[in-house]
């Protein structure tokens, strides 16, 4: 058990490391840099220009910049934004509680609806109940995210005005508060994803369920729920497990739309702030966040696998 | 060492002290697992030679080494002779003197092309003048009518599959034809069907076989010389007949009394319990003789030292510090 | 344990467990509906071991199905009726259906390394099978999967709990299953082809705790095979399938030294055994009819030695020729013990 652990844990540097790398050297590549974000372009002379050049360590080669950045990196020191003056990790450490509790929120609504709505569809293979959840899953698909929040925040705003707050509210300051502030966006984006959750969890379910130890269950006079949630239901679970891990970093990073909409000021919007005003040491520490918890969810997933399928444990 | 027939010139098929490690990544250290490990026979031409064992005694893994599928750990499968490993063309040549009918007649051919081009596949060629001719010649000669050429394999019934997949073996005149499991999956009216038509065939063209099945009536019906193997090993070698009459180790009379005969005057008086215990792991074999954890008459000798394979008397081969024990103290029923 | 043992009894005055009349069980296809069985009548009497027996495809396992009603969708019972200790399964619902289940008659399944649940223990799925059945206090259920591990001859019985199925070899497996078929102390055991996946050295050891278990409890099997040499071992009685029909039915020894249908007496010539030399053996040409148009007459009448015109328009009835001895053969009178004789020239 510790083995495995402690070499996962090394590739997953060597992930980040690379991430880090790509990030970095592609975005050199774009013309501009950091020195012509704050001086300007206009009424700045070479000098000065020059000047922040060196200030900023960038006439130095890549190689160099990379790895005075590396090192900053790892002590959690990402530079300083050009644009807000602060230092990128204090706006990181800001806006990353905000994405976080969005993505989690996310993803236990969209799992509690998406898990057992997917067992039912399976167990009713090609009955009614199946076909009327996989059409409602194709509207659920195509109706863009923008159009279900912007209606949400209309209908709300217009009958409700009172049980939402339309301004974030950290959940240190009023928990409740907090909630009144996430109920929205959380709503506008959950059934998409319990649709994807539960056609997942419905073909996993459906494979298991022709297994043989089912008809084994059913024959000894198990309940037929009881089969199906318990039996068929912990046989699917691995896959499903890691679909929804999967979900959950594609939320973190891609949950943009939404926090604009509903001006939550997460990692989306922050990112998306960044790339307008190429503020480059926030576009960059953001991507390598992004990577972060995609690489941990991922090592995560991997070790949760033995505990899913005793058939992955050593004796 | 080699239980061959004394005087006979080179034989068709040599199989020297045969070995194949497959290393095992677990969590911790890497072990070995013995698949096969010290395995040598011979098959003369036109001849037969049943293997039986149980399942995972590494017959698959010596059927792949022989066809040349794998490569040996250490030790050498010689085609008259020669070595199939040989460099070159010489090697290649040698291997391609012998085919293999796998057990699954489904999953041994590909569901896109059509019976005709799987058969005609060892060929080589696929278009030329006189392969269509051939192709149905061998089809008519395993009992299939020619036309099946156009068929796709899943328009064939099981039965149908097993010969098109011994016609495929056939058609480039191999002179040894290797058998893992071919009857196995079949019901028992195709499995007569298949090995008379094995037995048929042999008699017209002269292919030796190599048979390899986990059924011993099987075996017996078909071979001249039996091997048996146990834990990557073989433990007893004998001709058919001398092998139906006088088993020699603990372990060949167990799979023989395992072996039930469809006659219940015999079977319903049947009081004796059979072999007790599992298959030990080819990870982590016991010491000295591999049978020992199962064998009813194992003693200390048995754990200390490793019994060598050495003639009990002409051309009948066993591997026990105590051969004959069991045959000598317990009578065995149904043995004409 | 109470029970007074019915193999005690003779046979003739043991009562049935299962009575099968005119089971049809039907699978839609897109080549038009297979009657995977189509007609089958049959019982087993209390502590007795009926054999069915026939080649693959012929229906034995959609008949084992069809008496717990476990045939998967599409396939479905069309009519007949089933009556198990009394209760007419056909008639009953959902929860007196699954009380059925186990309890009354108790399943084997094939293969042992997919009929067990990897993702749980042995002991838990043990458990499951009492839990099933209402029983709730945790020491009794210890006690009795304990009891029912040890019954089928497994070292350890209360270690085994824990351990989870692909941690055990192939007939460890199978006893599990058997022990999880046999807990609810069913008056019926169906084993559907128990030891076909296994060695042949734990292939005995499975016949004869299977043998030993039905003795002591007195439970009736109903065991699958097409293995004759597992029929001559177990049964007391043997049915024979083809293509979805009882073909035969008679005596263990009577159907091995006097088989009355030329399919029986077929299947038997073409055995290979294991102490018999290398040499043909006599073999029936051809194969088994399409279920999903099967012939009109007898449906062995093409692999047949013995037909005539009136095998292939008229469809034979399943008779008694002799007590305790039924065939479906139209000239069965007339060929008299000639089936059987080739029988034994054959195996010469
Ligand atoms: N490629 C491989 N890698 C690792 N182990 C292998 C490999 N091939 C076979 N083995 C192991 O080698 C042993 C012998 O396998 P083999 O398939 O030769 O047995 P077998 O006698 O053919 O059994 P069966 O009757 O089940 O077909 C088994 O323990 C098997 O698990
Ligand atoms: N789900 C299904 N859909 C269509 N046909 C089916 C289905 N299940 C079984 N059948 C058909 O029913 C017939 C009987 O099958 P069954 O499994 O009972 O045979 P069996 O006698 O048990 O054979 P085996 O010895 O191979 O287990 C076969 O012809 C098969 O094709
Ligand atoms: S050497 Fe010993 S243990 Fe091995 S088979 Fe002979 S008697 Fe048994
Ligand atoms: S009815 Fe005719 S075809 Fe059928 S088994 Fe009897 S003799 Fe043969
Ligand atoms: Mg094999
Ligand atoms: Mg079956």
């Amino acid at each position: 058990m510790i083995r495995p652990a402690l070499t996962r844990l090394a590739s997953l540097f060597g992930v980040l490391l690379v991430v880090s790398m790509l990030v970095f050297f592609l975005g050199s590549l774009i013309p501009g840099d950091l020195a012509s974000v704050i001086v300007g372009h206009e009424g700045a002379t070479p000098e000065q220009f020059e000047r922040v050049r060196r200030e900023l360590g960038l006439d130095q080669p890549l190689i160099v910049q990379y790895l005075n950045w590396l090192g900053n990196a790892v002590t959690g020191d990402f530079g300083t934004s050009p644009i807000t003056a602060r230092e990128v990790s204090a706006d990181i450490a800001q806006q990353f509680p905000v994405s976080l509790e969005l993505a989690l929120l996310c993803l236990v609504t969209s799992t509690v609806i998406g898990v057992p709505v997917g067992i039912k569809a399976a167990v009713s293979n090609k009955g009614w109940v199946d076909a009327a959840m996989r059409a409602s899953l194709l509207v659920m698909f195509s109706v863009p995210v923008f159009v279900v929040g912007i209606l949400l925040l209309l209908f709300a705003s217009a009958f409700a005005p009172d049980l939402f707050n339309v301004t974030y509210v950290p959940w240190q300051q009023d928990l409740v508060g907090n909630l009144r502030s996430m109920a929205l966006p959380v709503a506008t984006i959950t059934l998409p994803f319990a649709a994807m959750t539960m056609q997942m969890t419905r073909s996993a379910t459906l494979e298991v369920l022709s297994d043989p130890y089912i008809t084994t269950a059913r024959a000894v006079g198990v309940k037929r729920r009881r089969v199906h949630y318990v039996h068929a239901l912990r046989n699917a679970l691995p896959p499903v497990v890691t679909f929804l891990g999967f979900q959950f970093g594609v939320m973190m990073g891609g949950l943009l739309v939404v926090e604009q909409i509903f001006s939550l000021p997460g990692l989306g919007r922050g990112m998306l702030d960044a790339i307008n005003n190429r503020d480059y040491p926030s576009v960059t520490a953001i991507t390598m966040v992004f990577a972060a918890v995609f690489v941990v969810v991922n090592a995560a997933i991997d070790l949760l696998y033995p505990v899913l399928d005793p058939r992955q444990r050593s004796r | 060492m080699t239980p061959d027939r004394g005087a006979t010139p080179t034989p068709l098929l040599q199989v020297n002290d045969l070995v194949k490690h497959f290393p095992v990544r677990g969590r911790g250290p890497a072990q070995m697992l013995r698949a096969v490990d010290g395995v040598s026979f011979t098959v003369n031409a036109g001849e037969t030679v049943g293997v039986v064992g149980e399942s995972g005694c590494g017959k698959s893994t010596v059927a792949r080494l022989v066809v040349g599928l794998t490569k040996p750990t250490s030790g050498s499968v010689l085609v008259e002779g020669g070595d199939i490993w040989a460099r070159g063309k010489e090697g290649a040549e040698r291997r391609r003197r012998m085919q293999m009918v796998f057990q699954n007649p489904t999953g041994s051919m590909n569901p896109r092309r059509t019976v005709g081009d799987a058969v005609a596949e060892p060929l080589q060629v696929l278009r030329a003048p006189g392969i269509r001719a051939k192709v149905e010649e061998t089809l008519s000669l395993v009992g299939l009518k020619p036309e099946m050429a156009d068929r796709m394999p899943h328009e064939m019934s099981g039965g149908q599959q097993q010969r098109a997949a011994i016609a495929r073996a056939m058609i480039s005149n191999p002179a040894l034809v290797v058998h893992d499991e071919s009857v196995a999956s079949l019901d028992i009216s195709l499995q007569a069907q298949i090995l008379n038509l094995l037995v048929d065939l042999q008699d017209r063209l002269g292919t030796a076989y190599l048979f390899i099945s986990h059924d011993l009536a099987a075996v017996q019906a078909i071979s001249h010389r039996v091997v048996v193997m146990y834990l990557g090993e073989v433990v007893e070698s004998a001709t058919a007949v001398e092998f139906a009459a006088r088993p020699l180790h603990p372990y060949s009379v167990a799979l023989r009394r395992a072996a039930l005969l469809p006659d219940p005057e015999i079977e319903q008086s049947r009081v004796e319990v059979g072999l007790t215990g599992d298959v030990p792991s080819p990870l982590n074999p016991p010491s000295g003789c591999r049978f020992r954890t199962r064998c009813p008459y194992a003693e200390q000798k048995c754990a200390d030292e490793k019994p060598a394979l050495r003639p009990a008397q002409d051309g009948h081969y066993v591997a026990c510090h105590f051969a004959g024990i069991a045959t000598a103290t317990t009578a065995l029923e149904g043995a004409s | 344990m109470e029970r007074l043992n019915p193999a005690d009894a003779g046979p003739e005055t043991r009562a049935n467990v299962l009575t099968v009349t005119d089971l049809q069980t039907a699978f839609p296809t897109r080549r038009g509906t297979v009657r995977a069985v189509d007609g089958v009548s049959f019982d087993v009497r209390e502590g007795e071991t009926l054999g069915l027996v026939g080649e693959s495809g012929s229906g034995k396992s959609v008949t084992a199905m069809s008496i717990l009603r476990l045939v998967a969708a599409p396939g479905r019972i069309e009519s007949g009726r089933i009556e198990l200790a009394g209760q007419d399964v056909l008639a009953l619902e959902g929860e007196e259906l699954r009380r059925v289940r186990g309890s009354i008659a108790g399943m084997v399944f094939q293969n042992p390394m997919t009929a067990l649940n990897p993702s749980f223990t042995v002991g838990w799925q043990l458990m499951e099978a009492l839990r099933a059945h209402g029983v709730r206090d945790p020491e009794e259920l210890q006690r009795r999967v304990e009891q029912a591990l040890a019954a089928v001859g497994m070292p350890d019985p209360a270690r085994q709990l824990d351990t989870y199925p692909h941690q055990m070899s192939g007939g460890m497996r199978q006893r599990v299953v058997i022990a999880m078929g046999m807990i609810n102390e069913p008056r019926l055991l169906i084993a559907d082809e128990p030891t076909t996946a296994l060695d042949v050295t734990i292939q005995a050891q499975v016949l004869n705790l299977m043998k030993r278990l039905t003795r002591e409890h007195g439970t009736a099997l109903l065991l699958i095979t097409h293995n004759m040499g597992v029929i001559a071992r177990m049964c007391d009685r043997v049915a024979v399938m083809y293509a979805g029909e009882i073909v035969e039915e008679a005596l263990v020894r009577t159907l091995f030294s006097a088989p009355k249908h030329p399919y029986t007496s077929g299947l038997l010539r073409s055995i290979p055994r294991a102490d018999h030399g290398r040499g043909k053996v006599p073999t029936m040409t051809g194969f088994p009819p399409d279920m999903a148009a099967p012939p009109s007459g007898c449906r062995f009448a093409d692999r047949c030695p013995y037909v005539v015109d009136a095998c292939l328009s008229d469809r034979p009835a399943l008779v008694e020729v002799e007590s305790a001895h039924k065939t479906r053969c139209l000239r069965v009178q007339e060929l008299g013990g000639s089936v059987a004789d080739l029988t034994v020239r054959g195996v010469a």
